[in-house]
């Protein structure tokens, strides 16, 4: 069997008598795109910092390519790429030295170095500016290149912690499409943390939501949305007095849309015609409806909302 | 295709790399260097002039520029030390070094290139304040000896006070930290034989005096511009000087295993 990409069996954490991380158990496999969900102080970046080194866990273990963390950290190391939630980079350098000086670090040669600096400059469209104090870049060319700083040494493993955060829409598709590029044509794994939902729909195979530094579930997006979102038509009526009756008939809830009433019902897929029919023979005229796929959102929103079971 | 590097094939490329680019930020930042040095050389053109005509009242050998230069010098070398520091918290402070420390590097490495490049600086600065010595009448009695005297004393007890700001900077990560420890050389430098020599001082001075470590460091370097060795006095120079740089040492030495525990904090 394939030795996973990330590995957590127990994984615990703790700053004081506050609980970062949980008994956490992951199994990220190799060449996949895995997302770690979850509200703020949930324990996804401390999830990173201590599969990335940063951080040693208080109990339990993890491992990345099947090597362990706290034991071999400089084995670790020359396998990861990191991207960190706050960019990190000396803004009197120019992005030419900042990547140089990477590679440098991460053991390349001369030749390989300068050959993967100009290839990573190509590839991330850094070529206008690459000569520059980073002082006068803007937030996507600085993603852009703390991305291509984690790529130097060709890691077989990416860890970006929220790496869209706070940059505009036409940037976040610019990463996107390189994140997307690089697990496709290079085989790497990305390990990615966002609390940007639509960005884990469009980039994970699988995902993971924490809440307070529990895991809830790990599934796809897909399975997730259909496993546990819900498909609902939303129901306009000729009389706002039809709302009510048909709420009796279907269930579901009564909302206001502007000054409108609507009528919101969980429906299976193929169910809409039946509901119709079902109105129509109860008198209730429906002027419109709409059928409302579900999303990861509103898992997010439901998971994250139950109440927390306490482990046995 | 994935291709891994093996790690720590050899820090040597590793440790010029930060090296140049301490050095660079030195240049890119003058406001890191030229404080020390501006402030050494008016103290230099002040105490000389306010104090030399009234030298020869206390003195009863050499010059007053010669007495004078080894305590600016000292002052040069240990305000100039807290580049150390400073460079080092200016990685903290942008997280930069946490993106520095997860590649496979020995993290004493990262301490190393920036008291190295400060080093630099400080013999850079010391050389520049020996010319302005130079210009103010300073004479060389020993020649290449004594300004090899003068030049290793300080940079050895420099180096010590670079650790030690370097230390501040790794445990405190920030520049209150490292200021803090360079205002420890400001007691230890006035507590001491700083205008008259230590057999003027009187009272609780002169046992103060007896007690500083750069007394002996101050009298040795004296004793290089001034004609007449005293084997004693370099004696005690030298041992006051490497007691600086081994509690330099031991501070940073405590300051990495403090900073390794938690890099991203």
């Amino acid at each position: 069997m394939d030795t996973p990409a990330v590995f957590t069996s127990q994984l615990t954490k703790l700053y004081g008598d506050t609980v970062a991380l949980d008994q956490l158990d992951l199994s990220v496999s190799r060449g996949a795109v895995h997302c770690l969900l979850g509200p703020n102080g949930s324990g996804k970046t401390t999830t990173v910092a201590i599969l990335t080194t940063l951080r040693t866990p208080t109990g339990g273990t993890a491992q990345v390519d099947g090597i362990d963390v706290v034991s071999q950290p400089d084995q670790v190391r020359a396998r990861c790429g990191v991207t960190l939630q706050h960019t990190g980079v000396d803004q009197q350098m120019t992005g030419r030295e900042v990547l140089r000086l990477q590679a440098v670090l991460q053991g390349l040669g001369r030749t390989a170095r300068s050959r993967r600096v100009d290839n990573l400059v190509e590839l991330l469209d850094l070529s206008g500016h690459i000569d520059t104090r980073i002082s006068g870049w803007s937030g996507g060319l600085r993603r852009r290149l703390d991305l291509a700083a984690a790529l130097v040494h060709r890691p077989s493993i990416l860890f970006l912690d929220e790496p869209t955060t706070g940059l505009d829409p036409a940037s976040r598709r610019t990463l996107w499409d390189e994140i997307e590029r690089l697990n496709r044509e290079e085989g790497t794994t990305v390990f990615l943390t966002t609390q940007y939902l639509e960005e884990a729909e469009r980039l994970a195979e699988t995902v993971s939501i924490l809440r307070a530094g529990r895991l809830i579930i790990t599934s796809s997006p897909n399975r997730l949305k259909h496993g546990l979102g819900e498909r609902r038509m939303v129901l306009r009526f000729a009389h706002a007095e039809h709302t009510g009756a048909a709420a009796q008939l279907l269930g579901g809830s009564v909302d206001m849309e502007g000054d409108q009433p609507i009528l919101r019902v969980p429906v299976d897929a193929g169910d809409e015609p039946r509901c119709l029919a079902d109105l129509a023979h109860a008198g209730c005229d429906v002027v419109a409806f709409t059928v409302v796929e579900p999303s990861l959102e509103d898992v997010f929103l439901r998971l994250t909302a139950e109440p927390l079971e306490e482990p046995a | 295709m994935t291709a891994v590097v093996h790690p720590r094939r050899n820090d040597l490329p590793k440790l010029g790399a930060l090296i140049a680019r301490s050095l660079r930020t030195c240049l890119r930042t003058p406001e890191l260097t030229a404080g020390p040095l501006l402030m050494s050389g008016f103290f230099l053109v002040i105490y000389h002039g306010q104090l030399a005509g009234a030298a020869p009242g206390f003195l009863t050998s050499g010059s007053y520029i010669a007495f004078i230069v080894p305590l600016v010098l000292l002052t040069a070398a240990f305000t100039g030390g807290a580049i150390g520091g400073q460079l080092v918290v200016r990685d903290l402070e942008s997280r930069y070094f946490a993106t520095l420390v997860l590649t496979p590097t020995r993290r004493g490495t990262f301490a190393l290139a920036p008291t190295v490049a400060g080093l630099a600086v400080i013999a850079t600065q010391l050389v520049i304040l020996i010319m302005v010595g130079a210009l103010l009448g300073l004479k060389h009695p020993h020649g290449a000896a004594g300004l090899g005297v003068l030049m290793s004393y300080t940079l050895v007890a420099g180096t010590g006070f670079l650790l030690l700001a370097l230390a501040a900077g790794l445990i405190g990560r920030n520049m209150g930290a490292v200021n803090t420890a360079v205002y420890i050389f400001f007691p230890l430098s006035f507590m001491t034989a700083t205008f008259v020599p230590r057999s003027s001082l009187e009272g609780w001075m002169a046992v103060a005096a007896d007690f500083n470590p750069l007394t002996y460091l101050l009298e040795a370097m004296r004793d290089a511009l001034t004609p007449g060795w005293s084997g004693s006095a370099l004696l005690h120079g030298g041992i006051a000087a490497a007691g600086i740089l081994a509690v330099g040492i031991a501070a940073a030495w405590f300051g990495l295993r403090q900073n390794g525990k938690e890099v991203d904090r």
